[in-house]
């Protein structure tokens, strides 16, 4: 029942989304806001030639790429951070420091340490993601009660046990938030560093459409976009739900 | 009595916590006290005056400051096996199924997978536990709760359980419920029992051994002995009652009463 209840806003809210689109490029009457119909068109038409899957496989493959990297280095990071508090008065401040630099800046620099190949994107992208993850892996780390650290010390735990049991286990379901939350701006920096440099991928495709004027073609890229940032949202609900089964 | 359950004995023992700034707050001052193999104990004691620290200390989770907390004759080290602590919040994992928290000191353990399969189905059965094997902590009731604690601590096989005011913030019924259970646990498996608690009725009910705690840095204001522990119906004994305003007493006189 409740699952037909969502379902249906659901519809309604693409409903409401389709027909303000529409409304939208009849008011503004211009070939760069082309009507959602023509838009969906071009989308299937190039889709199902598959001139668009390559470009959208290989964002699909630098974007997941990027968050395994900082997922990988940010989450160990961040636990032993948060385990360690004589750390603190050396990594506040480092923290502190870096974060607010929009990483976007260095793009540059990595095209010319990393090349201008998958590498620079997916490192720069994965930087990101990583002060994400490190801060918020590493906040919830530190804040967790001393009585359940005692609590599995008197049952023998050591450091390693201490990991396994507590400490990421605990994080686990705010890693997932943080990468839902830093996925929009991964998905953006992508958009920018693909459009240095290569011949593929949906921010080159967008780009290069948009340099011919073909508007109904760059909306198939926009969409493509749009598809990727949903379904990688939706994959990393389900691995939520897969792996905290205790936040239902 | 258990031969192989242990004497607890604290001498002189003082418990200090650095603070993150300058100095330091002391906790208790000055404790001693004894406790004979198999024997149960209860502390009862005004807020911050040192309860839980001492119980730290018992679990080797503290070590004393000043004086020697012994188990069996030996200074405490930390880890022994056979030492059971339920905290005052119960510390269950709350990303642990109630057969994951109660698995969860033997999987540290390293036991052999049937073994603990063996003995988590036991105890689960033992404490009415089977059909919430696999609900999480936030599925429970704080009766629950507690006995998934009781569980975990008991699948340790300890000889010796430490408890925080374990069924504080049970109702009533509950919370009587649970002391049966408890007295039955403690006179079947023999152990030694140390109990915090801030109710008069608890300390009278479970404790062999009552000592009453000054307020912080606690000391031990006074001490008494209360045998009739565990026999039928001691609730609505006159024993029972003495005891109970025996207590009180001694809180008025201390001027603890407010606890
Ligand atoms: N980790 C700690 N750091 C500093 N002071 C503490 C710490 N834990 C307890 N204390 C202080 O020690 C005293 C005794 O605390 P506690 O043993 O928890 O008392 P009780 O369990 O009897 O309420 C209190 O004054 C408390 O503020
Ligand atoms: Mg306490």
């Amino acid at each position: 029942m409740n699952r037909w209840y969502t379902g249906f806003y659901y519809v309604l809210a693409l409903g409401i989304l389709l027909i303000s689109w529409e409304l939208l490029s009849l008011w503004v009457n211009s070939i760069a806001l082309p009507s959602p119909r023509s838009a969906l068109g071009s989308f299937f038409e190039l889709a199902a030639k598959g001139s668009l899957r390559s470009h959208f496989l290989v964002s699909a493959y630098r974007v997941t790429a990027s968050i395994a990297l900082a997922l990988v280095t940010a989450v160990p990071l961040g636990l032993f951070l948060g385990r360690v508090k004589a750390l603190d008065r050396l990594a506040v401040p480092l923290i502190f420091l870096t974060y607010p630099i929009p990483k976007i800046v260095f793009l540059p620099v990595f095209m010319a340490l990393f090349g201008l190949g998958d590498l620079s994107k997916i490192t720069l992208v994965a930087l990101i993601v990583f002060y994400q993850i490190l801060v918020t892996t590493w906040d919830e780390a530190r804040s967790i009660n001393q009585q359940m650290i005692y609590s599995v010390t008197s049952l023998g735990a050591g450091e390693r046990d201490i990991y396994r049991h507590v400490l990421f286990p605990a994080v686990l379901p705010k890693i997932f938030t943080s990468m839902r939350i830093s996925l929009g701006t991964a998905i953006a920096v992508l958009f920018i560093a693909e459009t240095y440099a290569t011949n593929v991928g949906l921010g080159y495709f967008l780009i290069e459409t948009w340099s011919r004027g073909a508007y109904d073609q760059m909306y198939a890229g926009i969409i493509g976009m749009g598809i990727l940032g949903f379904t990688l949202y939706q994959l990393f609900s389900v691995f939520e739900r897969i792996l905290c089964p205790w936040t239902k | 009595m258990n031969p192989l359950s242990p004497k607890v004995e604290v001498n002189n023992l003082s418990v200090s916590y650095r603070n993150s700034g300058q100095g330091s707050v002391e906790a208790l001052s000055n404790v001693s006290l004894g406790l004979k193999k198999g024997e149960s104990c209860a502390l009862i004691g005004p807020s911050g005056c040192g309860k839980t620290t001492l119980l730290y200390v018992l679990a080797g989770l503290l070590k004393p400051t000043i004086g020697q907390a012994n188990i069996d004759g030996q200074p405490i080290r930390p880890k022994r096996k056979e030492t059971a602590i339920i905290l005052q919040d119960y510390g269950l994992m709350p990303w642990k199924t109630v057969w994951e928290n109660t698995a969860l000191g033997l999987v540290i353990r390293k036991l052999p997978e049937k073994d603990i399969e063996k003995r988590v189905s036991r105890i689960l059965a033992k404490l009415g536990l089977e059909k919430l094997r696999n609900s999480y902590p936030h599925q429970l009731s704080g009766g629950q709760r507690q006995r998934v604690a009781i569980a975990r601590s008991l699948a340790l096989e300890p000889d010796l359980l430490l408890m925080d005011e374990p069924f504080s913030s049970l109702d009533a019924l509950t919370r009587e419920e649970l002391q049966e259970d408890l007295l039955h646990l403690w006179q079947e498996k023999e152990l030694t029992m140390v109990l915090v608690t801030h109710s008069i009725e608890e300390a009278a009910y479970l404790g062999q051994r009552i000592f009453i705690f000054s307020k912080g840095p606690g000391r031990v204001v006074a001490e008494l002995r209360n045998s009739g522990v565990g026999k039928e119906d001691y609730r609505s004994s006159e024993e029972y009652h003495a005891r109970t305003d025996e207590i009180r007493q001694i809180l008025l006189k201390h001027r603890l009463q407010s606890i």
